[in-house]
C-alpha cells in the first residue's frame, strides 16, 4: 500500500512538473518579446541618432539587455567582427540559430526576427527608421498574441499536467 | 464487490469534470469533449468485467 | 614602402576577390594604387600608370579567364566597407566616397537619388574604386624650406595639383613637419588647425588621427571647410589653418576670413597650373597675391613631383625643368 502511494506521488509530481514546464513556455514568451522590443528601441537610437556601426551598436545594446538578448546581441556583434560573414543577414541568422532555438519564442517570432536581419544596416537612416517602425508593429502583434496565449494556456497546462497525473494514478491503482 | 472501484470511478469522474471545465474555459471545447469521451471509455473498460459478470450471473439465474 | 597598405584594404574586399589579390606578386602589391570593381566588368587593379587584370590565379592577361565582378561581390563589398551599416556612412556616401581605417578612400558610383536638388544618397552602387592612401613621411622635405618664412612664421601656401599627384600626401607631411617644428630651419612647431572635410589627411576614426599629423595639430574631421575654419579660429587658436581641396565660394570666404584674422593658411586645389586656379570663378576672392607661395605638382618624375613654385607676385622661384634658374632665383629672393 505504501509502495503504491509513493509511486503515485511520483507519477503525480512528474506529470505536474511537465505541465508547469509547458506553462512556463507561455509565460516567458511575452516577457522575451517585450525585452526584445526595448532592446531594439535602444538599437534604433544607436542607429538613428548615434549612427553607430552595427557591430558596436549590437555590443552596446547587449550590455543593456536581459539575459537572452544579451547572449544574442553579443554573439551577433562577435559574428560581425569575426570577418567570417559577408552580410548582416548571415551573422544575424547564425546568432539566431545558436542562441534563440532553446528559448520560449515560437517559430513565427524567430522568422520575423530573421526577416528583420535582412534589412538591418542595408539602407540609410530614414529607411531604417521605417523598417523599425514596421517591425515594432509586427512585434506588437506577436506580443498581443503571446499575451493572449499566456492567458489561455498558462493555467491550463499547469492544471492539466497535475490532473492527468492524478487520473493516471487513479486508473492504475 | 469492491468498494475501491466505486471510489476510483468517482475520482476519475471528478477529475474529468475539472479537466472539462478548465478546457472549456480556455476555449477548447473539442478537446474538452474528447476528454469526457475518453473518460467514459476508460470507466467503461474498468467496469466491463463487472458487467460481464453481472450478465453471467443473470444467465445462470435464468438457466437453472 | 611596403605591402602593408594593400593589406589594410583587404578586409574590405569580398573573400573571393581577396584571394586573388593575395596571390599577387609582392612587387605589384607594393605599387597598387587602385582596386577597381565594376559590375559585370573585369576585376582590375591599377598602379604606377599601369593596369592589371585579375583572374582566379592572380594576374591574368587572357580576357576569357579574367574574373568578372558580380552584383553579389559589389553588395558584399559595400557591406564590408560600411562595416555592415550603410546608415552610418550616409553622409560619406553623399560625397561619393567612404574613408576607411588607415585613411584609404573608397569611391562609389551608381544611381543617385536626388531630393530637393541635392544628392540624397547613391542607390544601386555598382562601381567601386579602392584608393590606397600612402602616408609618406618626408614627402614635404623639399618644399618645407620654401614655405618657412622665418623661424616664427610661414607663408600662406596653395598647392595646385591634378588628381593623383600626391597633393594630400604632401600636405599631410607638410603639416606634420610644421607642427613638430624643424631643427634645420630653426623653426618652432606651430599650432595647426586641420580641417579635414574628407577625412583623408589625418584619417581619423572615432576622432583619433590614424596618420601622423604632428604634435601640435588639432583635427576637426568630416567638417565642412567653411564652418570648420571659423570654428577652429574661434575655439582652438591655431597659428596655421590647413585644409584640403577648396573649391566652393564659402570656402574662399572662410579662408579670406582666416587670413584677415592673422592666421596662416595652407591649402590645396585641383588644377594643372596657376591659370587653372585663376580661372576658377568661385575662388575669385582669393586673388593670387593672397597666397605667398603657390606650389604646382605634376607626375613628370613620378607621383609627387614638385613642378614649380611661385611666390606672391607669381614669379617662378623653383622649376623642375630649370634647376640653375631656381638656384639663382632663390638667392635673389632671399
Amino acid at each position: 500500500m505504501l509502495l503504491k502511494l509513493i509511486g503515485g506521488i511520483f507519477i503525480i509530481t512528474a506529470c505536474g512538473l511537465f505541465g508547469i514546464a509547458a506553462s512556463n513556455k507561455y509565460r516567458g514568451r511575452p516577457r522575451e518579446l517585450r525585452n526584445l522590443r526595448s532592446s531594439l528601441q535602444m538599437l534604433e537610437t544607436e542607429i538613428i541618432y548615434g549612427a553607430t556601426p552595427l557591430p558596436n551598436a549590437f555590443n552596446n545594446i547587449a550590455d543593456k539587455s536581459c539575459k537572452v538578448w544579451y547572449d544574442f546581441f553579443k554573439l551577433a556583434s562577435i559574428n560581425l567582427n569575426s570577418g567570417i560573414y559577408y552580410s548582416v543577414k548571415e551573422a544575424w541568422d547564425s546568432a539566431i540559430e545558436e542562441k534563440l532555438k532553446n528559448t520560449n519564442l515560437n517559430k513565427p517570432d524567430i522568422e520575423l526576427l530573421g526577416q528583420f536581419g535582412n534589412i538591418l544596416g542595408n539602407s540609410d537612416c530614414e529607411d531604417q527608421l521605417k523598417h523599425f517602425k514596421l517591425f515594432y508593429k509586427q512585434l506588437e502583434q506577436q506580443e498581443d498574441a503571446a499575451v493572449e496565449d499566456k492567458k489561455k494556456n498558462e493555467k491550463l497546462y499547469r492544471s492539466l499536467g497535475f490532473l492527468l497525473g492524478l487520473a493516471v494514478f487513479i486508473i492504475l491503482v | 464487490m469492491d468498494i475501491n472501484l466505486v471510489f476510483r470511478i468517482a475520482g476519475l469522474g471528478i477529475i474529468i469534470a475539472i479537466l472539462n471545465m478548465v478546457l472549456i474555459k480556455s476555449g477548447r471545447e473539442e478537446v474538452a469533449m474528447m476528454t469526457t469521451l475518453v473518460g467514459v471509455v476508460i470507466i467503461c473498460i474498468m467496469v466491463v468485467s463487472l458487467i460481464s459478470k453481472l450478465f453471467d450471473s443473470v444467465k445462470t439465474m435464468l438457466m437453472f | 614602402m611596403n605591402a602593408g597598405y594593400i593589406n589594410d584594404l583587404l578586409k574590405y574586399v569580398p573573400s573571393n576577390l581577396r584571394g586573388m589579390l593575395e596571390k599577387l606578386p609582392d612587387n605589384i602589391k607594393t605599387h597598387v594604387e587602385e582596386i577597381r570593381l565594376r559590375i559585370g566588368r573585369p576585376f582590375m587593379i591599377g598602379g604606377c600608370g599601369k593596369e592589371y587584370f585579375l583572374g582566379r590565379n592572380g594576374l591574368e592577361s587572357v580576357s576569357s579567364q579574367m574574373y568578372i565582378v558580380t552584383e553579389e561581390d559589389i553588395k558584399s563589398a559595400v557591406q564590408l566597407i560600411s562595416n555592415f551599416s550603410l546608415y552610418s556612412v550616409e553622409d560619406e556616401i553623399r560625397n561619393g566616397y567612404i574613408t576607411v581605417n588607415g585613411g584609404h578612400r573608397i569611391g562609389l558610383s551608381g544611381r543617385v537619388v536626388i531630393d530637393n536638388n541635392k544628392v540624397r544618397t547613391i542607390k544601386d552602387i555598382s562601381f567601386l574604386n579602392y584608393r590606397i592612401a600612402k602616408q609618406i613621411i618626408g614627402a614635404a622635405n623639399k618644399i618645407a624650406g620654401y614655405i618657412i618664412r622665418s623661424p616664427d612664421t610661414v607663408y600662406n601656401t596653395l598647392i595646385i595639383s591634378p588628381p593623383q599627384c600626391g597633393k594630400t600626401t604632401l600636405l599631410r607631411d607638410l603639416i606634420r613637419q610644421l607642427s613638430n617644428g624643424l631643427k634645420e630651419y630653426n623653426f618652432q612647431g606651430k599650432k595647426i588647425g586641420l580641417i579635414d572635410e574628407r577625412n583623408e589627411i589625418a584619417a581619423c576614426s572615432f576622432g583619433r588621427p590614424r596618420n601622423d599629423v604632428g604634435i601640435r595639430t588639432d583635427v576637426m574631421d568630416s567638417c565642412p571647410k567653411a564652418e570648420g575654419i571659423i570654428m577652429m579660429i574661434r575655439s582652438m587658436s591655431p597659428e596655421i589653418i590647413a585644409t584640403d581641396e577648396i573649391g566652393r565660394r564659402e570656402d574662399a570666404e572662410a579662408i579670406l576670413d582666416a587670413i584677415n584674422a592673422g592666421v596662416k593658411v595652407i591649402t590645396t586645389i585641383h588644377g594643372n597650373d596657376l591659370e587653372d586656379f585663376l580661372r576658377k570663378n568661385s575662388l575669385e576672392k582669393l586673388s593670387k597675391d593672397l597666397f605667398e607661395r603657390i606650389i604646382i605638382l605634376s607626375r613628370k618624375k613620378g607621383v609627387g613631383t614638385i613642378d614649380k613654385i611661385y611666390d606672391k607676385e607669381a614669379n617662378l622661384i623653383f622649376s623642375i625643368d630649370d634647376k640653375i634658374n631656381n638656384l639663382q632665383n632663390k638667392q635673389i629672393s632671399s
